[in-house]
């Protein structure tokens, strides 16, 4: 494992915690590209005459694009050894070209499961000039105990995939 | 398998339930994996770095949210070349391909009448990874189905899209639940 790759241990989580801020400014590449990588070809995706027609602004982001950065955005933070239990989106507006696009996200909760698994539970938050884009409630197994626990080593019955905390 | 018009449920209220399965064309391979993290910057090292992969995550996986490139039917194939998803309603020599993972929803759309759709929200949960060379299966089923009831947008129901993923060892991949709220504008019917 190369020295600059991040590893964020069970210790290291603590409720309250907030994730580094990411800023992204989004283009039409950046729309049309997560379109053509996630093989989505809704015109509303890429052709910006067919989202005038339609009545929307511009064309915009689409939702398996949002999952990619939001992915990206929490193991930008947690590094490889982050394992993902669940995903929850809630989308508000679009997300369109010329948008200055920010992520933050905080730890809300964790927990062990029965397997001796550890999780946390964080809310990320999609906005562009403090206005809601996108919430997500996300679940993510991280390694403990000094990296001997490693999420990935769960196989078949073993990775359990719990509720949200508190549902 | 209930791919043709005439397997539809004839009543709304059978639509609960109804449910289209299909082998995805395409195997998990590592040239959209790289076109996936170019589109997002993601230099997260299990899904490119062999190395790395195989310390971390017993070999190179997928991003979770790739089950869906990796299962969306294409616009054209060579096995069905008569068919085509033809999404600007224009190649009228076409007969219409099958849309996964999504087929349950815009059968239920055609059904109904209801012309626009959009996502509300999205249900995740991911189990087994998404491995090199694995081809998924998908079953694409209607779980809920609401009243009739008019907003900004226009009139329609919400309706709910559960989509399985398995591999080719029937090993369960991921469920990704779709909360839509499907309509006509005002003064369309």
């Amino acid at each position: 494992m190369s020295a600059r790759t991040r590893v964020k241990d069970a210790a290291e989580v603590e409720v309250g915690g907030l994730l580094p801020e990411l800023v992204y400014s989004v283009t039409a590449t950046t729309v049309a590209q997560g379109a053509a990588a996630s093989r989505d070809w809704q015109p509303q995706h890429h052709d910006y005459a067919w989202a005038q027609r339609v009545g929307t602004q511009d064309i915009f982001l689409n939702t398996p694009t949002q999952g990619g950065w939001i992915c990206r955005f929490i193991t930008d933070w947690s590094g490889p050894y982050t394992r993902f239990g669940r995903i929850t989106y809630r989308m508000r507006s679009p997300i369109y070209p010329g948008d200055n696009l920010r992520f933050s996200g905080e730890v809300v909760s964790t927990f062990t499961d029965e397997m001796g698994g550890f999780w946390a539970a964080l809310k990320v938050a999609l906005t562009v000039d403090g206005k809601d884009k996108t919430a997500a409630d996300v679940l993510v197994s991280l390694p403990h105990r000094n990296g001997i626990e490693n999420p990935w080593s769960r196989k078949g019955r073993e990775w359990k995939v719990p509720d949200f905390p508190g549902t | 398998m209930a791919r043709s018009r005439a397997q539809w449920p004839t009543h709304l209220q059978d639509w609960i339930g109804f449910t289209i399965t299909e082998e995805s064309d395409y195997t998990v391979e590592s040239g959209l994996i790289l076109n996936w993290l170019d589109a997002m910057r993601d230099g997260n090292p299990i899904y490119w770095n062999e190395k790395v992969a195989h310390e971390v995550s017993d070999g190179i996986v997928a991003p979770p949210p790739m089950t869906l490139p990796f299962s969306m039917s294409p616009r054209w194939s060579p096995k069905r070349p008569g068919e085509i998803w033809d999404m600007h309603e224009t190649e009228t020599d076409y007969e219409t391909a099958i849309r996964m993972p999504m087929e349950a929803h815009f059968a239920l759309k055609e059904f109904t009448g209801l012309r626009e759709g959009i996502v509300a929200a999205i249900e995740s949960e991911f189990y087994e990874p998404l491995r090199l060379g694995d081809r998924l299966t998908v079953a694409s089923a209607i779980s809920g189905i609401g009243e009739e009831r008019k907003n900004r947008l226009g009139i329609g129901r919400n309706w709910i899209v559960e989509v399985t993923f398995s591999n080719q060892r029937g090993d369960l991949v991921s469920i990704e639940k779709y909360h839509f709220f499907c309509y006509n504008r005002d003064g369309e019917s």
